[in-house]
């Protein structure tokens, strides 16, 4: 008997071995790169978690980063071996990483969900995969505006000289960029392409009513506060500002149209576990995971069978069609080539004029 | 050999000076030389290298190597914007914390020992505190809405806020403040030299409070003075976290610069380049101040 059970307890125990070896051979961990903040909170909630519970046998950590610029660092400093499967970042700084070599081209047949995406922001095809859009708005203070702003042209308004607050990094961050094609088209010239000597013109115009071209914390806050009346910002974070001050910060698309920004994700070239990385692409991709990310943070969906209530969608100018129809186009694998033409005429005309 | 009589007179010429030091002093020189050159030399030469990296349209880096990056710097009229701001902030920032530090070293150094400790430590308190933390207190104070402005428009001194911060004027504020307990503690340390006596021989020789301040006192510390203005020029011509809280992104400096260059623009190699020059630029201030300080010797 007493050498029955020990050979049933043998067996028992290599089978167990087997079926734990069985469970770490196809176990993996997987790290996504992407933006701290509430962006990781709410991403970590509503896409990560529900993600590992579908898919137990994958486990994914969220490191987050500054910003889209950090994320490239890390990327060029990881180059021959990468920490991170996959990141989520800005589309024009994805178009540098394509180039360098330094994401791997997915083959898109092979990740169901992205036949259902939207056409935007599908310019470098499975290098960059499109995974949020979000647009410009028009930011204000409760307070300071009994009735809502309506057109970018508050910024211009003399009443608030002093109050305005522009997120402008020396005109290099992409709200600088996007405004200067939107004062462009203000100014009457439609084509960014051709010219932004009139945006520029105009942008010279608003310099002297501005408070601070380096927002600090951000202009959510100051706005929010009561600091500066107006600015600009992303309406995703808007929406959850205007969520987290009780409403004393607002936001609206105004009515000459707003342009937008586009995040997408990559998988890192040379980084181990490609399959749970597409598997996790994927995921991130799919309806229920851009419906549960777009409720909690604001950002339009880009898979167009994501089902978002009608409350949501009223605060997502992306998801209004009015809106949609006026939306700037805007060209991000070009911009990269224009920056310098952009960041020269704020640096030595737009900036200085407001000293 | 050949080789062999080559290289024995240089061994020769060597070997005393080499002598001269204990092998002890070399071993406990190898761990802070290790670290040096994993934490400080090695980056510094990748930085080097990358300033010669060509990059494409929107900091796409390549594999060539170019001086395109220097050359566009010395090039670009807006680089001798960013030198001469970083010059000028540096230079009134120095004299500006100098003139307010020289009293309170002066008067540390002559204080009672029984009270000097406390004193001391009072001043370099702020120290304690971390910058980035007395930068946003001055951003309370200074804004339209803080203290200042708030305490003048009470006063009817003046009907609309003073643009006190968000230009160079709030970083000029800031950066002396910043400053202070380090220029204090260099005044401190070079007052070496400066002695009682010669004040009270000076005044009984007819000297006048002016005649010793100018003819006894400000020449015996002077070493103090060199070394202040040294690190305080330096760190104020470095300075990034200042400039960039209260400049509202009006002063451009080549510290802010390179920032900019590295993390919005995403050009690293011309950030990298700036870096280069920056470090040239300190490499001069102090060549200058061994200059200076000779002088004083």
């Amino acid at each position: 008997m007493h050498c029955l059970a020990k050979k049933y307890l043998s067996a028992a125990l290599f089978s167990a071995t087997i079926l734990a070896g069985n469970q770490i051979a196809h176990a993996a961990d997987i790290t996504v790169m992407g933006y701290r903040g509430p962006f990781e909170e709410n991403y970590v909630k509503a896409v990560v978690e529900p993600f590992m519970q579908a898919h137990p046998d994958i486990k994914v950590t969220y490191y987050g980063v500054q910003n889209a610029a950090t994320s490239l660092g890390n990327m060029r400093a990881q180059r021959n071996a990468p920490q991170v499967n996959a990141v989520i970042y800005d589309l024009s700084v994805a178009k540098i990483a394509k180039e360098e070599g330094l994401v791997a081209e997915l083959d898109t047949a092979k990740l169901p969900n992205y036949a259902d995406l939207a056409d935007v922001g599908k310019e470098l095809a499975g290098a960059a995969i499109p995974i949020t859009y979000d647009t410009l708005s028009l930011i204000y203070n409760r307070d300071a505006f009994p009735q809502a702003p309506t057109s970018w042209e508050t910024l211009w308004d003399p009443k608030q000289d002093g109050k305005v607050i522009i997120p402008a990094q020396g005109g290099g961050d992409i709200q600088a960029i996007l405004l200067t094609i939107i004062a462009n088209r203000l100014a009457g010239e439609d084509d960014y392409k051709e010219t932004i000597e009139p945006g520029v013109e105009k942008l010279v115009e608003l310099a002297p009513h501005v408070q601070t071209w380096e927002p600090k914390p951000d202009a959510y806050t100051l706005v929010a506060n009561g600091t500066a009346s107006v600015s600009i910002g992303y309406n995703a974070r808007s929406q959850f500002y205007t969520d987290h001050t009780e409403g004393r910060m607002q936001s609206v698309g105004p009515e000459e149209g707003t342009a937008s920004q586009i995040n997408v994700i990559s998988a890192l070239e040379n980084a181990p576990e490609q399959e749970a990385t597409e598997t996790f692409i994927n995921y991130a991709l799919s309806p229920e995971a851009q419906a549960a990310f777009a409720q909690v943070m604001f950002y339009a969906p880009t898979n167009a069978k994501a089902d978002v209530d009608e409350a949501t969608r009223k605060r997502i100018p992306l998801m209004d069609p009015a809106q949609r129809e006026k939306l700037i186009a805007v060209d991000w694998m070009s911009i990269g080539d224009m920056r310098d033409d952009i960041l020269r005429p704020w640096r030595r005309q737009i900036i200085p004029a407001g000293r | 050999m050949t080789t062999t009589i080559a290289t024995t007179p240089s061994m020769s010429a060597a070997t005393p000076w080499i002598r001269r030091i204990p092998l002890v002093v070399v071993l406990m020189l190898i761990p802070m030389a290790a670290i040096n050159l994993v934490a400080f030399i090695l980056p510094v030469a990748r930085l080097a290298m990358i300033s010669f990296i060509e990059s494409r349209s929107g900091g796409v880096l390549t594999d060539t190597f170019t001086l395109e990056n220097y050359i566009d710097f010395f090039t670009d009229s807006f680089s001798v914007e960013l030198i001469s701001n970083s010059l000028l902030l540096g230079f009134i920032v120095t004299l500006a914390t100098l003139i307010c530090a020289y009293p309170i070293a002066l008067f540390l150094h002559r204080v009672s020992p029984r009270w000097r400790n406390f004193l001391f430590v009072i001043t370099i308190s702020p120290l304690l505190v971390s910058s980035v933390v007395r930068t946003y207190g001055w951003m309370v104070l200074l804004g339209d809405q803080g203290v200042v402005n708030g305490l003048l428009m009470s006063a009817g001194i003046i009907q609309t806020p003073v643009r006190l911060v968000n230009n160079s004027l709030g970083v000029y504020i800031g950066m002396v403040e910043v400053l202070i307990p380090y220029m204090a503690l260099s005044l401190i340390a070079g007052f070496g030299r400066l002695d009682m006596v010669f004040e009270e021989a000076a005044a009984s020789l007819g000297a006048n409070s002016w005649t010793r301040f100018r003819r006894v006192i400000l020449p015996l510390t002077m070493p103090g003075i060199a070394l202040g203005c040294l690190l305080c020029f330096v760190l104020a011509i470095s300075s990034f976290i200042t400039p960039k809280l209260l400049g509202g992104g009006r002063v451009f400096l080549l510290a802010t610069e390179i920032y900019d260059q590295a993390v919005i623009q995403l050009e690293w190699p011309s950030a990298a380049a700036t870096s280069v020059i920056v470090l040239i630029i300190f490499g001069l201030a102090l060549a200058l101040y061994s200059r200076v300080v000779k002088r004083f010797d």
